[in-house]
């Protein structure tokens, strides 16, 4: 007998009984991007609100159905109704040249307003209205019982923005079905329809002819140039593997590339030009970013069951782009199953992120240079998605199993950004979400 | 045969017969309807198993697999996890449990006499026997013309593990599952404590336990039996064959009761175990499980 004599096997035992049972419980939380198993309907109604700034209602609802064995579909479906204002970038200052004038923007009836309760901080803000539908239908094919195909399609469209994907990518299981790899594409077209037009980047919105500070200027004039509907398209692809590694612990790998071209600009935010000797906004510029961006993250995720009630997933990400920025995000998940039919999710998430290199929160433009754009680069943003921030996000989501096929949660969660612009206030937000499954 | 459901003390007790033994399911709920309606479930599935991958039924997936006289034949989900655990179990034990071994029971008959067959009906058997000379990419299987594979060293395991699936899944986890010896718990008693469980003593004939188990959740399996062997020369032969040389394990124990956490893994470990022979011992000792051991 060749038995290999004093070797624990007993941990691949359980795990190749697991897969035979298909019982392995990590197995099922795994995310490899596979549409999900059961017949299942879910909907869910979302609130998010930024203190002071953007609420979202979102009603979201799936329904994925097997045909057979081999043939599974999903679709889902998506309304959102957004409101509020977010900051455009630029600098506030009550006297500048921005106090008189009135911006036309998403939905057609909002207006920038100033935000200067909070005195020094201070900024300009593009409020919006605006509601998007989107729609998301998948088709998954088991090639052969190793190998999955996954193609879909997606389409989302809201008042000043539309955007098309199509998607498609395999899962191959390996090595007993202890491994999955996955490959995939996709393509978003996306056309961006700014309210009164896409303004060209770097134009000038409006300036001081002549101003109390620097009485010198010479006379400048608007001169944004508004182009149709601008399209933009982003191809994205993804490699990854995801690996069993024992009947409590799972990992996963991804890869992703993705090059976006087109117009990249945000057609709302724009950047100050201020006086470098006195301080003061004298014009306003229209952003403009590249029209190519080339961004690469690695994701690694751990999950984990201590016992069988505790369940954990815990990941990293690292993103970096052409454009200079470089993100870290850290998320924690902890899952309580206090009995059969209670459990209570905690979650933590930290992230960071560096500025992109044509990120400026203003331009000073020299008062001797008679030339208010002199010191404006080639691309330029103020907008704070692009500058230098952090996030904590703390968040707690309790499930009850209502009966055999049916769960309903909940979640709630408090996000804080901090951005290292002396004149944009923490931003603080709030997520409830209440989440119903059914399976048929 | 029907099934029955008593009331015992505090808890259900229901009994009916298949694969080849008597399978008892104790049912700690308070409702008689609740009760038969596990006793159902279990009953349904652990016959459904049988039916399915019996060597002794003509009309199911293992007939039509062995009788494909070499050609290769398509099968469901469920069989081709079923083969992909052999294949893993015929890894993790280099070749000793082999699903394919089931042949040598042509020569081999081990009822307690004295019929040793010759080495040279061994070996024309044993050219029917080996995993590695099987095509399996799933789905599809091909055997040589006259190999056989049966699910027997797994299938009573394998289905106690199922039912007390199916049961926890559907119904209640206070549920203990006895297929002829092979048993697991759905979950503890309705009050946390644990199900005992009797272990019997092969060499006395009065069938008091030896020992007891406490039970909370998962499983136990035995592998050996006292009344399946040959005696010849006052050597003592098991019932458990190498597929290498198509004889007996030698110095085997007669018996091993092991405590995992699901019962296919309590049997395999078992039977891994026995193929030792010898070594069963040290091999149950690495497991790093519960075990019994009987020589």
């Amino acid at each position: 007998m060749q038995l290999k004599k004093n070797q624990s096997i007993r941990a691949k035992l359980a795990l190749a009984t697991s897969a035979l049972l298909v019982t392995n419980p990590i197995t099922t939380l795994a995310e490899t991007g596979a549409v999900a198993d059961n017949d299942r309907f879910d909907i869910s109604r979302l609130y998010y609100t930024e203190q002071e700034r953007v609420t979202v209602e979102k009603i979201q609802a799936s329904v994925s159905k097997a045909l057979n064995e081999s043939n599974k579909f999903k679709f889902s479906y998506v309304y959102d109704t957004m409101s509020g204002a977010s900051p455009n970038g630029r600098i506030y200052n009550a006297s500048g040249v921005g106090s008189n004038i009135t911006y036309t923007t998403a939905s057609g009836n909002a207006n920038t307003v100033a935000n200067n309760a909070g005195g020094a901080a201070a900024t300009w803000k593009t409020t919006f209205k605006d509601a998007r539908t989107a729609f998301n239908a998948e088709w998954e094919h088991a090639l052969t019982t190793t190998l999955k195909a996954v193609a879909g399609a997606a389409n989302s469209s809201e008042n000043d923005y539309d955007s098309r994907t199509y998607s498609g990518r395999l899962l191959w299981d390996v090595d007993q079905r202890r491994t999955t790899l996955t490959i995939g594409a996709s393509t978003n077209f996306d056309t961006v329809k700014a309210i009164g037009g896409n303004p060209k980047g770097g134009t000038t919105i409006a300036c001081m002819a002549d101003t109390s500070f620097a009485p010198n200027w010479l006379s400048c004039n608007p001169n944004t140039i508004y182009y149709k509907p601008a399209s933009k398209v982003t191809s994205d692809y993804l490699v990854g593997i995801t690996q069993v590694w024992n009947r409590n612990t799972l990992m996963q790998f991804n890869v992703a590339l993705s090059q976006e071209k087109g117009y990249l600009t945000d057609p709302y935010k724009q950047v100050s030009i201020v006086d470098s000797q006195f301080g003061g906004e004298i014009a306003i510029i229209n952003e403009q970013r590249p029209d190519t961006r080339k961004t690469r993250a690695l994701f690694y995720k751990v999950v984990y069951l201590p016992t069988d009630n505790i369940a954990t997933h815990s990941s990293y990400r690292l993103f970096w782009d052409d454009w200079g920025i470089v993100s870290h995000t850290f998320d924690e998940r902890i899952r309580f199953n206090f009995n059969e039919k209670i459990y209570i999710q905690a979650h933590g998430r930290l992230h960071w992120q560096g500025a992109a290199d044509f990120f400026r929160s203003s331009v000073g433009a020299d008062v001797n240079s008679n030339n208010y754009f002199a010191n404006a680069p080639q691309y330029i943003s103020a907008d704070s998605r692009l500058g230098e921030l952090a996030t904590v996000t703390a968040g707690l989501k309790m499930g009850y199993k209502i009966n055999n096929s049916s769960n309903i949660s909940s979640r709630v969660e408090n996000m804080i950004q901090k951005y290292n612009q002396a004149l944009l206030p923490t931003m603080k937000t709030w997520i409830v979400q209440i989440i119903l499954n059914i399976k048929f | 045969m029907r099934s029955t459901l008593v009331h015992k003390n505090d808890h259900w007790r229901g009994t009916f017969f298949a694969m080849a033994g008597n399978c008892e399911i104790l049912i700690d709920v308070k409702q008689k309807t609740l009760a038969q309606a596990i006793l159902n479930c279990v009953e349904q599935e652990v016959k459904r198993i049988e039916k399915k991958y019996s060597r002794y039924t003509a009309d199911n997936i293992i007939y039509k697999i062995n009788n494909t006289n070499g050609r290769p034949v398509n099968v469901d989900d469920e069989t081709g996890r079923l083969l992909d655990y052999a294949n893993q179990c015929y890894e993790l034990s280099d070749g000793a449990f082999d699903i394919t071994s089931g042949v040598l029971r042509k020569v081999w008959k081990f009822d307690g006499s004295e019929h040793i067959p010759t080495q040279n009906e061994i070996n024309n058997i044993l050219n029917l026997v080996g995993w590695q000379k099987i095509k399996w990419r799933s789905p599809e299987l091909q055997l040589l013309p006259g190999m056989q594979i049966d699910f027997g060293g797994l299938g009573k395991e394998y289905a106690a593990d199922r039912a007390a699936l199916l049961v926890s899944e559907q119904f209640s986890n206070h549920v203990l599952i006895n297929l002829g010896g092979d048993i697991a718990a759905a979950g503890p008693r309705q009050d946390g404590r644990p199900w005992e469980i009797g272990l019997q003593d092969p060499n006395k004939k009065n069938k008091t336990a030896m020992a007891n188990v406490k039970l909370h959740h998962g499983a136990v399996a035995t592998s050996g039996d006292l009344n399946r062997f040959l005696l010849k020369d006052g050597v003592r032969y098991t019932h458990i064959l190498n597929p290498n040389t198509g004889w007996p394990v030698k110095n085997a124990p007669r018996q091993v009761t092991v405590i995992a956490d699901t019962c296919t893994d309590a049997g395999m470990l078992s039977t891994f175990s026995i193929l030792h022979g010898q070594g069963a011992e040290d091999f149950l000792k690495a497991q790093d499980v519960e075990y019994r051991i009987i020589y």
